[in-house]
């Protein structure tokens, strides 16, 4: 159990210092990869399993953008960093075997990282279960926001019901209360 | 713009024509449209006395459906046979039986799961031969298709920007390619939305179980367990068709996306029961996640 806290807090801080440095190693040109320019919300884009708690990351004097899934309607001029998806492998060290390797990918829009996958590259059987238990917990959760607050047209979901089937509906539910 | 709101089939229609049209002319256009649609309604409703769907559940026979059937009677026979069987227009007795009937008793009376395609009817183009009485219900696609039908009649009119919305599930052209930002219904709370699709001449369509349910139904019927699908809350699909847009989401209710994408081009947004959600990559649109 120690060792599996141990093993887990491992993964976590290793992955934050990823997430983080991401944008500063990838910024130059070179590396990065834009996939297409107008990237939308891919893959899981939270980290619901990572917390910002480890200190092991240089502090970048830049701000960092959060892994917030609220893309701005900034303009594209105003981004700090260029709008695509990066990606980097990262190693760890883990106890009693050798470093163990992680990928990660982000999509970044508008300086808002809008995607985030992380891909298994452990060697050692421990890892990898660790690093697949990682990932299948590493899914997004929708929130509702009100439709006042949202610029919208349209909105699509259930079909607004005919007149007959709520009013149904609605003696059924005063027969339940009598 | 000239926007168009009626009921019909069941649902609250909004149809937006260009502001450039006169008065009369889009008078004209919307008579014919909703000439259209009582046509369609007349032959494929299982809620009205008069219509072919009801004679055909009375008496085994030859039917001969309008020649507009033959489309979705394609795709049903696709669906049904990518499903395995999950999506069926023979739900009709099934789902008439849980209660979603033509008096909407919402009353739950003994359930039967319905028999194989190929062990009561055969089709070939519009005709349908009947080996024994059959309540078909064209709930999984029928609206979709409409949509198609009355958004092709807007186009032979010479209109090419217009958005046809039924009840959410619509077809959307803009001449200016302007975007429409069209609202993902939160499926646990219908004051909120849980992202925004952002559409341009292509249909979206979206299925939920949250407004129609009764009891332990929705409108949604699982053909095996003769339940209602509880896994996923809902679903949204983007296809250039809006008829395979809202067949496929009653298929991604019972299969994986991945068992459709060979034979449609489509895009898809699924949230499951505990809120979790997954997507195809170039879903075009954003979702609020926490």
């Amino acid at each position: 159990m120690q060792n599996t806290v141990k093993r887990v807090s491992i993964l976590v801080a290793a992955l934050l210092p990823v997430v983080v440095l991401g944008f500063f190693v990838m910024k130059p040109k070179e590396q990065a990869q834009p996939v297409t320019s107008s990237v939308v919300v891919t893959t899981p884009a939270t980290t619901t399993s990572v917390k910002p708690t480890t200190g092991t990351t240089t502090t970048p004097s830049t701000p960092v953008p959060t892994p917030s899934t609220t893309p701005a309607p900034a303009p594209a001029s105003t981004s700090t960093y260029k709008d695509g998806t990066y990606s980097v492998t990262t190693t760890y060290r883990v106890p009693e075997a050798p470093a163990q390797g992680m990928g990660v990918e982000l999509t970044l829009v508008n300086d808002v990282i809008t995607a985030a996958t992380v891909t298994a590259k452990a060697t050692d059987g421990t890892s990898m279960m660790y690093q697949n238990i990682f990932i299948a917990g590493y899914k997004t959760f929708v929130v509702g926001k009100n439709i006042a607050d949202v610029q919208l047209t349209k909105v699509s979901g259930s079909s607004l019901t005919p007149k007959g089937f709520n009013d149904a509906l609605n003696a059924i539910k005063t027969q339940a209360q009598a | 713009m000239y926007r168009n709101e009626f009921d019909a089939i069941g649902t609250h229609w909004c149809i937006d024509l260009p502001a450039t049209l006169d008065a009369q002319r889009v008078e004209f256009v919307m008579g014919k449209i909703r000439n259209r649609i009582e046509i369609f309604d007349k032959a494929y409703s299982r809620f009205r006395a008069d219509s072919i769907v009801t004679a055909m559940s009375k008496k085994a026979g030859r039917y001969e459906l309008p020649t507009d059937a033959v489309s979705m009677l394609v795709l049903y026979r696709k669906l049904y046979d990518l499903t395995g069987g999950f999506v069926t227009p023979l739900i009709g007795q099934a789902l008439s039986d849980a209660g979603y009937d033509a008096a909407y008793s919402l009353k739950t009376k003994p359930m039967m799961a319905p028999k194989r395609w190929d062990d009561v009817m055969r089709v070939e183009g519009s005709v349908i031969d009947l080996l024994e009485p059959a309540l078909l219900d064209f709930g999984a696609a029928g609206k979709g298709y409409l949509i198609d039908i009355v958004s092709d009649l807007i186009a032979s009119e010479g209109i090419g920007s217009y958005c046809v919305d039924a009840g959410g599930d619509m077809r959307y052209r803009s001449d200016a390619n302007a975007v429409l930002r069209v609202g993902l219904e939160s499926p646990v709370s219908a004051s909120q939305v849980i992202g925004v699709a952002s559409v341009v001449n292509t249909s979206i369509c979206g299925s939920a179980g949250n407004r129609r349910a009764w009891g332990a139904f929705n409108h949604i019927l699982d053909p095996r367990s003769l339940s209602s699908p509880k896994h996923i809350l809902a679903v949204w699909v983007v296809a250039d068709s809006t008829l395979v847009a809202d067949g496929l989401t009653t298929a991604l209710m019972f299969v994986h996306p991945e068992a459709l994408q060979p034979d449609f081009d489509f895009e898809y947004a699924i949230v499951y029961a505990d809120l979790s959600l997954t997507h195809s990559k170039e879903f075009p649109g954003e979702f609020f996640q926490s």
